[in-house]
């Protein structure tokens, strides 16, 4: 049986099917948490922002027409609510990191993980949020300069003038962690 | 894949132009060689150090609290005033066909009432231009008291009518 697509889903959740609306959540669950978490830097504002971008989906069910892929489409939703959440919020001291799994490794490679980590994390907390998105969205998830200005409702190379400015804000932070 | 194929890579890579499998691929290889770690390095510096970057793991249960705040909205939603454009909508075709039917038989129903409730209004016409105290009975104030407000009345009325009485 061939697996059904996000948009024949989201067809599906148009017309009331919350199992549908379940499989969404699981498919793309990991991708809305990771650009969440790495964008707030905190798991519970995370999960927050994860699950208001699923429900503001749900809502908008109604509505929805599979005029872009489903994924840009979440990626916009989360982009404003993250977006919305960091101009409201206050700085905040960083959580914890959550605990990473490091099958195989030693203390000391685990240590060194998880400082690089909260390194990487405290070096995105320093730029402002569109810079910050962006380097999410190439650098995390993978998106193209197309896939990103369809996210951000901009031009791709605005996007590029973006990642420029937002790569000369982080290499000194990031210039340590870099091999030789 | 070898080196020089990663290395070909790179570029898109760093471009996000890789599928997430593609970029999987890379990554993998990336993280076990130093020389096209390098070579990354040159095309794209934070993609060099990003690149060792590993999300956290979703948090347990997400997905289940996900579905229960659907389903309480859904719940919520039900309660709410029956919406006839979502119920269109929502509607299967035979409903759609149902309702065609029904609004077509209550129209003709209504033209029909209509019609057939023609003669009443002449009737009701003539009782107007009848003398209003046969009509109305108002007869009743027969004995009201010479010069009273209610004989003032009657005599206006009466002579308006052109009736006697």
């Amino acid at each position: 049986m061939q697996t059904p697509s996000d948009e024949e889903l989201m067809l599906s959740v148009r017309s009331g099917n919350l199992g549908a609306f379940e499989q969404i959540v699981l498919r793309h669950q990991s991708a809305a948490w990771a650009v969440a978490y790495r964008f707030v830097g905190d798991v519970h504002e995370a999960e927050d922002l994860v699950q208001n971008a699923f429900l503001r989906i749900l809502d908008a069910a109604q509505r929805y027409e599979p005029t872009a892929a489903f994924r840009t489409y979440l990626y916009r939703i989360l982009t404003r609510l993250c977006t919305d959440h960091v101009r409201k919020k206050r700085p905040i001291p960083l959580d914890p990191l959550p605990q990473l799994p490091s099958p195989g490794l030693s203390s000391s490679e685990h240590i060194e993980r998880l400082e690089r980590e909260r390194s990487i994390q405290a070096a995105l907390d320093t730029l402002p949020p569109q810079y910050r998105m962006v380097i999410i969205l190439r650098y995390f998830e993978g998106l193209s300069s197309v896939e990103i200005a369809q996210t951000m409702n901009t031009t791709p190379k605005a996007v590029e003038r973006l990642l420029a400015r937002a790569r000369k804000c982080l290499e000194p932070f990031l210039t340590p962690l870099s091999e030789e | 894949m070898n080196c020089q194929g990663i290395r070909s890579r790179l570029a898109a890579y760093a471009e996000g132009r890789l599928s997430s499998d593609e970029r999987e691929h890379v990554r993998a290889h990336l993280l076990e060689c130093a020389s096209c770690r390098t070579a990354l390095t040159h095309v794209d510096k934070v993609a060099a150090v990003l690149m060792y970057a590993e999300n956290p793991p979703v948090p347990a249960g997400l997905t289940i609290r996900v579905m229960a705040a659907a389903r309480s909205r859904q719940r919520v939603a039900a309660t709410v005033c029956w919406n006839p454009l979502q119920w269109w909508r929502m509607a299967a075709a035979p409903m759609h066909a149902a309702a065609a039917v029904v609004l077509v038989v209550g129209l003709t129903v209504g033209l029909l009432l209509g019609w057939t409730s023609a003669p009443l209004i002449a009737q009701t016409t003539t009782v107007a231009q009848q003398d209003p105290l046969d009509a109305y009975r108002l007869d009743y104030l027969g004995d009201v008291p010479v010069g009273s407000l209610a004989d003032s009345y009657l005599t206006l009325v009466v002579a308006t009518n052109e009736g006697g009485r």
